[in-house]
């Protein structure tokens, strides 16, 4: 009979232990950065936007189909994008992987004299002035990069800047993967 | 169209009372750090006491009305829809969690990407669109984590459930131990 009393006695230190362990892992060990999008998996959504450098071409989003890409969304209005830029240009050039870009809710000339200036990493280049298309593809903001497979399915979205290493620890061997 | 209308009777109330506030010389003094005492000595400071209830009245009126700005900046832009879609669009707006901002919703924020959604949803309210439609058109892109209200599914069962479950739990047991000996 004591004994129950003791353990019903516990019960409360239980539960106030348990709920102290889940609120310290969620303050201290949750990745804030690790925003889940409900597109993995998915198709890449549709979508036909102008060429930066040729208004009467377009770019859509079939082109993507038959290789494993990286799809790089910017703006020249982005500071972080300048960051990343010289790491677009070595994925494009040493790794051969192609890399496609869509210039997020810029001016085209602004875009083109961006490019200009730092160097363009892209395959082709479209431009999304609206801002439809991220929203289409679930964009928190620039720079934003997907890898799609070949069948033209996301399967990796990295946010933020891409720097060796994370070039190197996980957007490679994901893309190696699915090659 | 009201809306709009009261939003601009408010605002331009607002203003009236933050002239008052700078042009009556008691509260602009008391504004510039002079130290009440000093007032209070001085000729036209006498007059100061009489004021203090109107000038308290003053700043409870402008208080109250603070809380009407965020709501009424919302409105703008909403202009042609009728009295019922502009109050769908509104109470969807205050549902959507900005992405950019986590704690706030997009009603409240004032991000590019906000204001987007805003822009998106107004749209789907003008074409008739369902709030579900909506929702579902949102969390497809953005996951089940814009919306500020988990829907039932699955893995929301047990969130929704739990209170009514606990609820029913402690009035069977207090129903054992009060009422049936």
């Amino acid at each position: 009979m004591r004994r129950l009393i003791l353990a019903r006695l516990l019960i409360p230190f239980l539960i106030l232990f348990a709920l102290v362990s889940l609120f310290w892992y969620e303050l201290f060990y949750n990745k804030q950065g690790n925003l889940p999008s409900p597109l993995i998996g998915e198709t890449l959504p549709r979508f036909s936007i102008p060429d930066l450098f040729n208004d009467q071409a377009s770019f859509s989003s079939e082109r993507l189909n038959g290789q494993v890409t990286l799809l790089n969304v910017w703006a020249s209005w982005c500071y972080a994008c300048q960051l990343e830029e010289a790491m677009l240009m070595k994925i494009s050039d040493t790794y051969h992987i192609p890399v496609y870009g869509i210039a997020y809710k810029d001016t085209p000339a602004d875009a083109r004299a961006w490019l200009a200036q730092h160097g363009n990493p892209f395959t082709l280049v479209g431009s999304d002035q609206t801002g439809d298309v991220g929203i289409d593809l679930g964009l928190y903001g620039t720079p934003e990069t997907f890898v799609i497979s070949r069948s033209g399915k996301i399967v990796y979205r990295h946010i933020g800047v891409i720097t060796q290493q994370v070039w190197d620890e996980v957007l490679l061997p994901i893309v190696r993967k699915y090659s | 169209m009201i809306n709009r209308t009261i939003s601009l009777a408010l605002s331009l109330l607002f203003s009236i009372l933050r002239v008052h506030k700078i042009t009556n010389p008691v509260i602009s003094r008391l504004v510039r750090g002079t130290h009440t005492d000093d007032i209070l000595k001085v000729g036209p400071a006498h007059k100061a006491r009489d004021d203090k209830p109107r000038m308290q009245a003053c700043y409870l009126t402008q208080l109250i009305l603070l809380f009407f700005i965020s709501h009424t900046s919302l409105s703008f832009g909403a202009g042609d829809l009728n009295k019922v879609a502009e109050k769908r669009y509104i109470d969807l707006t205050k549902e959507i969690r900005c992405v950019v901002c986590q704690g706030q919703s997009i009603a409240d924020s004032n991000a590019p990407l906000a204001k987007d959604l805003r822009q998106k949803i107004l749209e789907q309210v003008r074409d008739n669109k369902t709030d579900a439609e909506i929702k579902d058109y949102l969390a497809k892109r953005y996951g089940e984590f814009i919306l500020l209200r988990p829907r039932l599914s699955a893995a929301t069962l047990l969130l929704w459930t739990f209170p009514a479950f606990c609820l029913c739990f402690f009035a069977v047991r207090f129903f054992q131990r009060h009422i049936r000996p």
